[in-house]
Parts: structure tokens; sequence; C-alpha cells
């Protein structure tokens, strides 16, 4: 049963036996419990988000996808940070931020402006406050405007609030740079904060439910920087202005481990790793805790030795630590080592595939367990949460909403379960940006839906009316971007209502000839006694030419 | 040369608002009630180095608290302790 | 007439350099980035310190900034000296304009557009700033620039902006850089910029 221990399933465990030949060993366990999860392999949604319209999308399977305008491409993803944020509503929603910003940033585009979507219970007021202040704080201090917010309270997330945010950036169509394009000889580089034991199994920590011991869930939380991020993305932007780097992925779940895999398997190639090269922060950090660390605001380089010299002179310049921790070989094998000692030598296709899971499409009609009529002074006061966002800052924003002082609910939906649904309406979710080097304007609308029980109709009529929404501004949609987020894929009517989600994309995305050009999936959205209506979350794009 | 070791409380001024004070107040008021609450909020440092002697490590954590620590227009600093420390 | 020459102060953590040179683009003005550990060598028309979080804020707004090379060789009554948001509150910081910039009085970041009083009419400027409440004990009234019509985040004598004549420099916290666009509807931040240019 030691493959209990690392969240392994015997299937996994006995197909990793199988391909190796012989038994993997605990270090090598612990990559896999991190490869494995679900927000690393995607196992459960893999196979359906291949349905997905991509047309005209530009690189649709790296970082971010995105679209082509003039000579500059525009590349937006969206992301959840769910779990984080019920425990550490502050860091969770701004490592959230800083997560999704890097996406974007290891492509060369510089990101030029983040949206929200945030479902809230109403009695959470800790949570609602810390994830503002985080988004607030994180996103103010890096000056990237926040632009386009949507915020939704009902009961069913009072114990699973969602948290997605979506960056946009913008790059020349020629300049973008991408992480399969490692070959043999180049050297794997590490760049920004020193590596320490935050965000421990956070991969692992948003493959399950939230448990009930808070306190083994809040070491799993990785801590914000957004000083470092800052300094990060113009140290980055200065550094692939100059052609010094090959490819490059960013250290977000897994950390050092999905990076090197990641950039090994879609080049095509391997790599080795020196675990006693990587600088630290943490001197009592273990050998596996440093592979799976989630230290925020750090890059993966692949470079040429020839070049390392300049890079390091501009990474000084912007006080950020480095080390030059491993190269990049011909066999497409993913090793690690310490201080000479092999800790783990896998082929990489075998690290970064698991085998197919089964999954149960069954279609359970699930009774919703809240009854819950909805009174108006259970709302507290707070600053209106989009006078906390900075949404002027790179002079692009072309909108400056209406601010209401106090929420309006909704008007109630009729006897319905759990039904009340209310709208905090301080925030815009639509807005724009002018994008000064194509001259024409960049309209962003984000939405989602709640879904109730018909999840094909809701979520394809709520694509059309978001799309009919943008045109009636005069912008033409070019793009959409998702962040699905669910709750347990292994019980059904979970996976049901995800493939009827999925389906509803794509007759609505091929209708409207708009590709999905990237997204994000996030299960597990539930805790012992509660979980969420699905709710699937999108930000589409749109351009109006004068 | 000896180490000393400095530690540096900076406050508000007292005729400064202490806005981080105020709202510590209202969120210690939600969590328990206390008979003339008052709060203040401010930063404590430690800075250790070398010098000849206790009079020159003084000059030091004063120039230290004077320039960087504290803004003389609205906060004050207070050295808790200054004392020899082994290396 | 030449260009106006600007030169833009930028310090890690810096982040409104780029809408600033935008700015100076838009009228005509040629600008250029100044490192934060590079005196000021270069003879300009106009130094802008401007917004962002110069070292993250650390300690407090501009609390470091104000120790770097670049602003300790501030060529002081020789050239008109501008401090945007973190640029104003860095002046504070180095005693180059009176008082003090404190966190808002509501404790939250305050991001909104505006009104605005200056040179006697209403404009309309955006304010993105945390620590934008301004105090300052014996305010010389001569000096007072701009103040808020609403006094959103709690300044003395609802204070927005200090003009030090003497010694040509100018500290404030609303953002003219952001406001100077039709596509933005905001174009308000051209009057301030006109000002500045008169009286240089």
């Amino acid at each position: 049963m030691k493959y209990k221990k690392f969240k392994l399933t015997e299937n996994e465990y006995n197909h990793i036996k199988s391909e190796l030949k012989r038994e993997p060993n605990d270090f090598e366990l612990h990559l896999f419990s991190a490869t494995y999860s679900e927000h690393c392999s995607y196992k459960h949604s893999k196979e359906l988000l291949k349905l997905l319209p991509r047309e005209n999308a530009v690189f649709p399977f790296e970082n971010a996808g995105g679209i082509k305008v003039g000579d500059h491409v525009i590349l937006f993803k969206m992301e959840s940070h769910n779990h984080p944020c019920a425990v550490e509503p502050f860091n969770g929603s701004a490592t959230g931020i800083g997560g999704i910003i890097r996406d974007v940033l290891a492509m060369n585009a510089r990101p030029i402006a983040l949206c929200n979507s945030l479902k809230f219970g109403d009695k959470s007021k800790r949570v609602i406050d810390g994830v503002v202040k985080g988004i607030s704080v994180y996103g103010n201090s890096i000056g990237v405007p926040n632009i386009s917010t949507e915020v939704l309270f009902d009961d069913c997330y009072e114990q699973n609030p969602l948290v997605n945010v979506t960056t946009i950036g913008i790059t020349k169509a020629d300049r973008v740079l991408t992480s399969n394009m490692a070959y043999a000889g180049l050297k794997l580089m590490l760049v920004g904060s020193a590596t320490m034991k935050d965000g421990m199994g956070g991969a692992a920590f948003a493959s399950k439910k939230l448990s009930d011991e808070k306190k083994s869930d809040k070491l799993s939380i990785q801590i914000a920087n957004p000083f470092a991020k800052k300094k990060l993305i113009e140290a980055c932007l200065d550094i692939f202005s100059k052609k010094l780097v090959i490819a490059c992925q960013d250290c977000g779940a897994a950390g050092i481990l999905s990076s090197t895999s990641e950039v090994a398997y879609k080049s095509g190639c391997g790599v080795e790793i020196n675990l006693d090269k990587i600088h630290l922060g943490d001197k009592s950090i273990k050998d596996f805790e440093i592979m799976l660390s989630e230290t925020q605001e750090r890059m993966l380089f692949v470079v040429d030795e020839q070049n390392i010299s300049e890079i390091e002179n501009i990474l000084d310049k912007y006080e950020l630590e480095h080390s030059i921790f491993g190269k990049v070989i011909k066999e497409k094998k993913y090793i690690v080592k310490n201080k000479g000692k092999i800790k783990a030598d896998l082929p990489t296709v075998l690290l970064v595939n698991p085998p197919k899971v089964k999954i149960k499409f069954d279609n359970k009609k699930m009774k919703t367990q809240h009854k819950r009529t909805y009174s108006p002074t259970h709302l507290f006061t707070y600053s209106p949460i989009y006078e906390q966002y900075d949404h002027t800052v790179g002079a692009r924003t072309q909108f400056q909403p209406c601010i209401y002082p106090s929420p309006q609910p909704s008007p109630a939906r009729g006897e319905e379960e759990g039904e009340n649904v209310i709208i905090y309406y301080c925030t815009p979710n639509f807005n724009a940006l002018w994008l000064w080097e194509e001259n024409c304007s960049l309209g962003v609308l984000t939405f989602s839906v709640v879904i109730k029980n018909n999840p094909f109709k809701e979520v394809y009529e709520a694509i059309l009316t978001a799309s009919k929404s943008l045109e009636e501004k005069s912008y033409k949609p070019i793009g959409i971007t998702d962040c699905l987020n669910f709750a347990n894929p292994e019980i059904p009517p979970t996976m049901h209502e995800f493939r009827q989600t999925i389906l509803a994309i794509k007759k609505a995305c091929e209708e409207l000839n708009i590709p999905v050009c990237s997204g994000n999936v996030s299960f597990y959205n539930e805790s012992n006694g509660s979980k969420i209506k699905n709710t699937p979350a999108f930000t589409m794009l749109g351009i109006k030419r004068l | 040369m000896k180490k000393f070791c400095g530690k540096i409380i900076v406050k508000m001024k007292p005729d400064v608002k202490d806005i981080k004070g105020e709202a510590l107040k209202q969120a210690v008021k939600s969590v328990v009630e206390l008979h003339d609450l008052q709060c203040a909020v401010g930063n404590w440092y430690q800075i250790s180095f070398c010098a000849k002697n206790q009079v020159e490590a003084l000059k030091f954590i004063d120039k230290i608290a004077q320039d960087i620590l504290s803004n003389e227009v609205i906060e004050t600093y207070e050295i808790k302790s200054l004392e020899e420390i082994d290396e | 007439m030449s260009k106006l020459k600007v030169g833009i102060i930028v310090f890690l953590g810096t982040n409104c350099e780029y809408d600033t040179k935008r700015a100076c683009d838009f009228l005509g003005w040629n600008s250029e980035f100044v490192w934060q550990n590079d005196k000021i060598q270069k003879k300009y028309d106009l130094i802008i310190l401007p917004g962002g979080f110069s070292y993250g804020d650390y300690i407090s707004s501009g609390r470091i900034a104000k120790l770097s090379p670049a602003v300790k060789s501030l060529p002081i009554g020789k050239t008109m000296i501008l401090g945007i948001c973190n640029g104003f509150q860095t002046l504070c910081e180095s005693k180059l304009l009176p008082g003090a910039l404190i966190d808002n009085k509501n404790i939250d970041f305050i991001s909104k557009v505006t009104e605005i009083n200056f040179q006697n009419e209403l404009i309309s400027l955006p304010l993105a700033h945390h620590q934008g409440n301004y105090t300052c004990k014996n305010i010389d009234k001569s000096q007072i620039l701009m103040t808020y019509q609403n006094n959103e985040n709690g300044s003395d004598f609802a204070i927005a902006g200090i003009y030090d004549k003497k010694n040509k420099i100018i500290g404030m916290m609303p953002h003219p850089e952001r406001a100077m666009y039709e596509e933005l509807g905001l174009t308000d931040g051209r009057k301030v910029f006109k000002f500045i240019q008169n009286e240089i």
C-alpha cells in the first residue's frame, strides 16, 4: 500500500513498475505523486479538452495561448487558485495572480491587464476581505491593472470559494518564446527567489478536497512576493529582448519538477538536474522538497552557455538570485542527482503521462444541499471591491466604471432550493484596453455559469449571450479562455456535467468561429459537507477597429 | 572589535494619526469587549554589527534609526536594547 | 522652440515609467530613463520621479528610494522636479518637500477617477495609492497646488499636490500621465503638464 502514501492509485503504481521494469524508489515516487496528480496531469479532463476548437489560436498548448492582432500577439489565460484561498485567502489569491502572470511572462509578453471572477458565500468575511486584498496588493504592486471583475455570492461557495484570474499580455508575433525549443547541450538556469519549503505539495493539495485539518493545509500555502515578481518581469523582458534565452517555462505547480519535465517532454529530449547546485533559502529542505517546492517568483531558462554571463549581469542589476543547475540531454530521460548520487532516473514520457483513468460519466441527479433564504442584512460593508484594484495603471484602460456605493441583491428566484445568487454590482465585468501598438481597442468580458440542471444549454447560451454583448458594443469576438471549476471528478454527476460543458463550449465557439485559446481545469472544489455547483468561468476578448 | 545587537521600535508620533492602530482597534473590538482599549502599530527592527565600543555602536544605531528606520516628520524611534553579543 | 529634455528616474519596483514616457512622447518632449544607481549627470529641463512601489515600499513608501544615487544627485533649484505618487512620497521622505504621506484614512488602496481642484477649475484625474494621506505641520498655504474635491484619503486640507516654487519642486498624488488621451476618456492630465511646462 506504499503507493497510497504518495497519493497514487494501484493502477498507476503498477504502470510505473512495469514501465521501469523495477520498483521506483521513494524519491521517484514523490515526483510521480506530483506529476500524476489531477492538477498537473489533467488525467480526467485531458481527452475531453482535445475536443475544443483551436483554429486561429496561436500557441494553444503553450503556457498561454492567444490571438494574432496585426504584428502582435495577444496572449491570455485564465487560472484558478481555489483551494489555497479557502485556507489562506490573502496569499492564496496573491499567488494566484503571481502564477498566471508568469504564464504570459514566460512567453516574452508584457502583462497588460488582469481580470478576475470571484465566487463567495456571503458569511465568509475573512475570505472575501483576504482574497480582495491579495489581488489588490499583488496586482497593484506589479503595476498591472485589474480591469474586469465578476463577483457572485451563493451558499455553495461558503466552504469552497472560487478565485479565477485571467491575465492578458502583448508581444510582437515574431518574438514569442516557447518551452519546446530545448536541445542537447543547453544549460538549465533557475532564476528568481531562493527555493524554500512553501507551497509543498501544492499540486497534490489542489487535487483533493479540503480537509478539516486546516494546519496541514496551511503548510501547502505559497507565499506571495510582488516586489520580487516586478523585478522578475523587468529582468525577463530585458533578457528576452536580447534573445539570450532559447526556451522558458515558469515554475508553478510542482515547481522545478514540472517546469523541467515539461520542457524536456515538449522539446523531445531529456534533462539532468543537480539538486546541490540549486540556490536555496532554507537549509533544512529535503531533496524531494527541492523538486516539489512551489516557492513563488521563479522561472526556468534554457540557455546556451555563452550567454550565461550576460544574463547574470542583467539578473544582478535587478537583484535576482540565480543558479545553473542542470543541462539538457539527448536521451529522453529525467535524471536527478544530488552531490553526484543519482536520486531519480526515469523516462520523461512515463513521468509526464499517467495511465488513462476510467471516467464515470453517469448523470446522477443530486439534490442540492442548501436551503436558505437570503437576507440582505447578512451582508457587511467594505470598500467597493473594484476601488481597491488599480485599474488605470498602464494608461490603456478605456472605461472608468460607475461605482455603486452598496451591493444590490438580484431579485429572488422563486422557491427553488439554494437559488439565491446575488451579484455585487460594484464591479464591471466588461472593459476595454487601448492597444497603442496596433491602434485598436481590445474588449474584455468576464462571465461565468453557475450550473443548475442543464449544463449544455446553460453554458451554450451564456457564451452566445457574451458574444452578443461584445458585438452590441461594436467588438468582434476573437477568442476565449476558460476556467472550469468542478467538484470531485470521481463522483457523478461531475464528469457528466463536465463533458456537457465541453460540448457546449465546442458548439458555441464553432458557431461563433472563435477559438478556445487557453484554459484551466479545477476539480475537487468541495470539502466535508459541501460542494460547489459546477461553475465554468470565461474571459472573452473582442477587437474594435475605428 | 566587539559585536553588538540593537533592537529598535518605531511608532507614529503621538500627534500624528495612527491609522493602522485605529484599524487594529476596530478588529480587536470585534473579537473581545475591552475597557479603554488603545492600539498602536509600529515596526520592530534588529540590527547587529561590529563596533569598537558601546558608544560607537549607539552612534551607528541612532544614525540608522534616523536615516532609514523612521521618518521624523511622522514617526519616533526608541532603542529598546543595545547589547554586546558573542560572535 | 527646442524640445523639452526630460529625465525619468526608474527604481526597482517603479511601474509608471512607461506611462510617463508615453505622456512625454505625446507632448513632444524628449525623455529618457535614469537608473536609480546612476548619478544624474545630463542637464534636463524636467526630472520626473514616477509612480510605483519603489523597493517594494519596504519600511515605507519612498524610504529606500531617497537613499539612491539618483535622488541624492537631484539638481535642486536648477531643474524642475516633479514627483508623481510614489515620486511625491520619495520627495517628502528626502525632505525636499515638506510633510509626509501616510496610510489612506480607510486603510485600503484607493483607485478611482476623481475631481481635483487645480488652477481654479475642477479636473478629473485618476488616483491609485495606499499611502496618499498628506499630513504636514505648519503647511505653507501658498504651496498648495491641488486639492481633492471629495478628500477620499483624509489628507490635511484635502491637499493632493504641492509646489515649492522657489526650489522648483512639485509633488502630487494623482496621476496626470494616465489622463492624456481621448481613447481613455481622460484628457485633463494635459492641463497639468502644460502648467508645468509654463513654469520651466
